[in-house]
């Protein structure tokens, strides 16, 4: 969820229900977003905790009101989460790919579907990002290995347009392991435009009493 | 009958904080689980095999020092607990998956140098490389 919206660029609002499946467990995720991209995005969950996700550039706050307690993560790769994982919005073109070091290399027509294949630019575990269009609409993406195995399947859907963009409000993520898989189902609401990113959210800080831990990655 | 209520009140009183803590720490088990399960999807360790490789000793140093950084979605919805135990986790796992691959790495180039060199002053007589 935290990088879905990450490459819009205008401000944001909505909730989400995120439903994960895997072999073993099912459980399901409420909650309210602000995307003010590339710099903040806050996530505030409401089931089935009560937590605060507020990413800030090269810092991600995690923090739980009910026991005061926060995670400080650190990371020197802020952007990292913006490249072939496979979860962000599909209002992606040819210059955003570029920047996450992807560039097209071949595109088809499958079963009625336009197909582009992007590929990295550097020597990298993944050989294309494929990604099929549906009326000029991202249908699916895969991310796939240098063997040939999807790593990583999403549908699209349920498109509305917001603003000028069409958003898809239905996504499902499937990740293959050599194990099993794992099924992640996003599904939005009321995604609006909207001017600011509220103060209370820009000027959040973890309070002073409150015990943090700090991870650096 | 007041007996048996006085039975079943100290076992359910007995085995409640047993049920308690089997749930915690099935919680915590699929942290562990989770973080080994990302950390090896995650981690290139083809990429450390061949810092191994070309590095030697400082590729497998560099497979310690850097450490993998796991997406922060997946930290969504989850108790503060399990992001503990999960973010510990990822990195030990992955810090490991690394520096295991880098010595790989570093091992089978030292091996290839070596018989490489055997076979070489075997045809000529002189080592390939002296330092």
């Amino acid at each position: 969820m935290v990088n879905l919206l990450i490459i819009l660029t205008t401000i944001f609002s909505g909730s989400f229900i995120q439903v994960n499946v895997n072999n073993t467990t099912k459980d399901s995720i409420e909650g309210r977003f602000y995307m003010n991209p590339p710099s903040i995005s806050y996530i505030h969950v409401d089931y089935p905790v009560n937590q605060i996700l507020l990413n800030n550039k090269d810092t991600l706050i995690i923090y739980y009101p009910e026991s005061n307690e926060a995670f400080k993560i650190v990371t020197e790769n802020p952007v990292s989460e913006v490249d072939a994982s496979g979860n962000f919005l599909p209002i992606l073109n040819d210059e955003m790919f570029n920047k996450m070091g992807l560039i097209l290399v071949k595109k088809d027509y499958e079963e009625g579907y336009f197909i582009k294949y992007y590929s990295p630019i550097k020597k990298a575990p993944i050989k294309y990002l494929k990604l099929s269009f549906k009326k000029n609409l991202i249908y699916t993406m895969e991310i796939i290995d240098q063997k040939d195995n999807i790593l990583r399947k999403s549908y699209f859907d349920c498109y509305n347009l917001v603003e000028d963009k069409n958003i898809p409000f239905y996504l499902k993520t499937i990740t293959y392991t050599k194990e099993d898989s794992s099924v992640k189902i996003v599904k939005y609401i009321d995604i609006v435009k909207i001017d600011n990113v509220p103060d209370s959210i820009k000027n959040f800080e973890i309070p002073e009493n409150a015990e943090i831990k700090v991870v650096e990655w | 009958m007041k007996r048996f209520i006085v039975i079943t009140m100290s076992v359910i009183l007995l085995i409640t904080p047993l049920m308690v803590n089997a749930v915690e720490t099935n919680g915590m088990g699929s942290a562990v689980i989770d973080a080994h399960r990302d950390a090896n999807a995650d981690v290139n360790g083809a990429l450390w095999f061949g810092a191994g490789c070309l590095f030697g000793i400082l590729g497998v140093g560099a497979a310690y020092i850097i450490e993998p950084t796991p997406g922060a979605s997946r930290l969504i919805g989850k108790s503060s607990q399990y992001v503990a135990v999960y973010t510990d986790e990822y990195k030990r796992v992955g810090k490991s998956i690394q520096t295991k691959q880098a010595v790989i790495g570093c091992v089978v180039s030292s091996l290839a140098y070596v018989v490489l060199n055997i076979v070489y002053v075997a045809i000529y007589g002189a080592y390939i490389f002296t330092y």
